[in-house]
């Protein structure tokens, strides 16, 4: 039977099986008498042979099987995983996902690695015979009621009119047992459609065996009925939702469905478009008098914002599709530096736009690294300091507003803060005399090539990562700031935007150009300039046009850094920014651009870029 | 026992056609009616094991007759006879309650065939 059809589906149901199962394993790491969780990894296990096994993945389902043997015999012993066969499980995981993507790549799956064979053998004492090459896909586990049914029905060629036959069949199904979806769907079948080669697929819950094969047995144009059993679905466990910590993502999923980012991202830029134009139809509409349009413009102006909330909203995704596998980072991390590391995370169902949530990957990973290799301290000089062994990490989000707050702290070492002044002294940050207050001690930190660490850690290399973690939550519209206390650890605020791509900016215009500043970093605007304000031509580097200009300061996390005079301020606009390429980005002080509502790009200024510019002059 | 039928069709030609071919087969016709309103009379009085109905009729159309029937007698086994371009309105039908269906022009054997099973029907 060609199965290929199946393949994407079982790419991303295997995707999903190995990542709770993932979770799982951490919860009976801390926790081996868990038997809900070993229930999960035999399920999850069993699961994914079941699919390899009729995708006809033999070496795939063969480890699946010996793994599921493992967990089989720690649930029916009644002792649970022991450590070693936790750690081999974890390992057993690792190669699965690598198969997965080999078959993902459509390239033949590697061999098992040797250490992972021996350590099988060690703990199971030889191997054990392969499953059945055709397990049929999704069995239920053993013991649960299948609460769903695949009937499949194909219809005589001499059937004169098939859609009404396969109605007939579909109401006569519902008589039996409620309708979860069949194709064709009804609203074809009742349009008289039958697409397909006389297929008739029917998805059923909770029914009779009997009753339906019965039914089969009264049904006209028929030449064959066919009943399946279906696994039940993932089901929502309010169990699994309720662990704190480094437990599986949240399990509770509204019926979805799956849609390419593709697609979404053609609707978002579409919105984007439209509410340039829209833009464009506002100002345009203001200075005609013309009630009508003005009118009109006001009524497209609510219709394209309510479009726009929707499909921001489309693009809003739980946190947890990035959390969910930093436990498993962390622990390795600290078994590299032989330290005990206790993670929570809270917050992940908090929602965000997915490409925030992308982006915030590598920063986030960044800051965990540093955690773990500098912050916090190894067993034994926490004891010395009266803590507990293992260090503790926190991770937590939460929204507040338009915007989301996340917050890392550890409870390590904290930040050496004259350590920091020794340096930035080193570096030439600090003038010899200069007496820095705590916060501008705290903003150093973030600057490049700052590291109070002198040898490069084996982990996060020399710790200069902060400034490269600055720069990317900025680019996302971002904040980021730190508070330490000395000997009883660190908390790293970030502060994000819900959502990416739609900004409110100030448009200015300069040496005939029109540029844009992020709305959040403006401060305030002025007419006429202070002292120490800065001509924008200068800093990027143009001439500067006459006239008295107007100002603009600009601020960060401490109070206002900058003030800008500019020939003339636009006013606010909502803008589509799209990211530059590392090309043009390299050409100024820019972080991206967007298209205004008459179709002139403005190009979206780098505030911190812009600093550093004005500093270095 | 005979299985009886009630045959509903404004067409007196139709209800002759159908008439002979369950004599042939064996049936008994107990009735007939020419409309709606008095198929769900028929039926109350004379209780038949099936029931065939036209759907486009006076007074009151197949769909109709059948979902009133169908309220009060929910075992009612019902075949609608429709010609062909009908569908959608079959199918309202069908939703109402009708069991299955046959094509006009009518085929003896596929009458037969089709009435036979909706009597296998359980309901």
């Amino acid at each position: 039977m060609d199965m290929s059809r199946y393949q994407s589906l079982f790419l991303n149901d295997t995707a999903e099986h190995l990542d709770a199962l993932e979770g799982n394993l951490l919860v009976l790491e801390g926790n081996p008498g868990d038997r809900e969780s070993l229930d999960e990894v035999f399920r999850h296990l069993h699961s994914v042979k079941g699919m390899a096994a009729s995708m006809h993945y033999e070496v795939m389902a063969r480890l699946a099987h010996r793994l599921e043997d493992l967990a089989s015999e720690a649930r029916e012993s009644g002792r649970g995983l022991s450590s070693p066969a936790v750690e081999v499980l974890l390992q057993g995981l690792d190669v699965l996902r690598v198969q997965l993507q080999a078959v993902r790549g459509k390239q033949s799956l590697p061999p098992l690695p040797e250490e992972l064979v021996l350590a099988l053998e060690k703990l199971q004492g030889g191997s054990r015979p392969p499953p059945e090459a055709s397990a049929p896909p999704a069995q239920p586990a053993a013991g649960s009621e299948p609460a769903r049914w695949l009937v499949e029905v194909v219809l005589e060629e001499s059937c004169p009119a098939p859609a009404l036959r396969a109605f007939v069949i579909v109401n006569r199904l519902r008589q039996l047992a409620p309708l979860v979806e069949c194709r064709p769907s009804e609203q074809q079948l009742r349009a008289g459609q039958f697409p397909g080669n006389r297929l008739l697929q029917v998805l059923l819950g909770e029914a009779e065996r009997s009753g339906l094969e019965t039914l089969g047995e009264s049904l006209l144009e028929v030449s064959s009925f066919k009943v399946e059993p279906l696994a039940p679905p993932a089901a929502p466990d309010g169990r699994q939702a309720a662990a704190a910590g480094p437990g599986p993502p949240p399990a509770a999923r509204p019926a979805t469905v799956r849609v390419g980012t593709e697609l979404l991202d053609f609707f978002f830029d579409s919105v984007g478009e439209l509410i340039s134009l829209l833009s464009f139809f506002e100002e345009y509409s203001g200075g005609v008098d013309s009630r009508a349009l003005r009118h009109g413009v006001r009524r497209l102006g609510q219709v394209v914002r309510r479009l726009r909330d929707r499909v921001v909203q489309v693009r809003m995704v739980p946190v947890s599709l990035l959390t969910a596998r930093l436990p498993r980072v962390v622990r390795d991390l600290a078994r590299q530096q032989d330290k005990q590391v206790d993670f929570t995370i809270s917050g992940q169902e908090v929602e965000l736009d997915r490409a925030i949530v992308e982006a915030l990957d590598t920063p986030l990973l960044h800051l965990l690294r540093n955690a773990v290799d500098h912050g916090l301290e190894d067993a034994a000089a926490r004891r010395a300091r009266g803590k507990p062994d293992g260090g503790r990490l926190e991770l937590s989000f939460q929204r507040a507003g338009e915007r989301v707050q996340v917050r890392l702290r550890d409870d390590g070492a904290g930040i050496d803060l004259e350590r920091v002044m020794q340096r930035a002294r080193q570096q030439g940050l600090l003038a010899d005399g200069e007496r820095p207050g705590r916060q501008r001690l705290l903003e150093l930190i973030f600057q490049p090539g700052f590291s109070t660490r002198e040898r490069a850690g084996q982990v996060s290399g020399r710790g200069v990562g902060l400034d490269a973690v600055r720069r990317d939550i900025e680019r996302l519209g971002g904040r980021v700031t730190v508070e330490t206390v000395s000997g009883q650890g660190t908390t790293f605020f970030i502060d994000l935007p819900l959502t990416l791509a739609i900004v409110p900016v100030l448009l200015v215009e300069e040496a005939g150009a029109v540029l844009a500043l992020p709305a959040q970093r403006v401060e305030r605007v002025q007419a006429g300039h202070e002292d120490g304000a800065v001509r924008l031509a200068e800093i990027l580097g143009g001439a500067a046009g006459g006239g008295a200009g107007e100002c603009v300061v600009l601020g960060g996390a401490g109070g206002p850094l900058l003030r800008l005079v500019v020939e003339r301020i636009c006013g606010h606009r909502e803008v589509v920014v799209k990211p530059l390429g590392r090309l043009l980005a390299a050409v100024g002080p820019y972080s991206g651009a967007a298209v205004l509502g008459d179709g002139r790009p403005a190009l979206v200024l780098d505030v911190d870029e812009l600093l550093r510019r004005r500093a270095g002059r | 026992m005979a299985t009886r039928v009630l045959i509903v069709d404004d067409a007196v030609f139709m209800r002759n056609t159908l008439k002979e071919i369950f004599s042939g087969e064996g049936f008994e016709v107990c009735a007939e009616a020419a409309n709606g309103v008095e198929a769900v009379e028929k039926f109350t009085e004379h209780r038949p094991d099936l029931t065939t109905m036209d759907i486009v009729m006076p007074f009151k159309n197949g769909i109709e007759a059948t979902r009133e029937i169908v309220k009060e007698n929910p075992a009612a086994v019902i075949v609608i006879c429709s010609a062909l371009g009908q569908e959608s309105l079959v199918m309202e039908a069908i939703e109402a309650g009708a069991t299955d269906f046959i094509i006009k022009p009518f085929k003896a054997d596929r009458v037969i065939q089709v009435v036979r099973k909706a009597l296998t029907v359980r309901r």
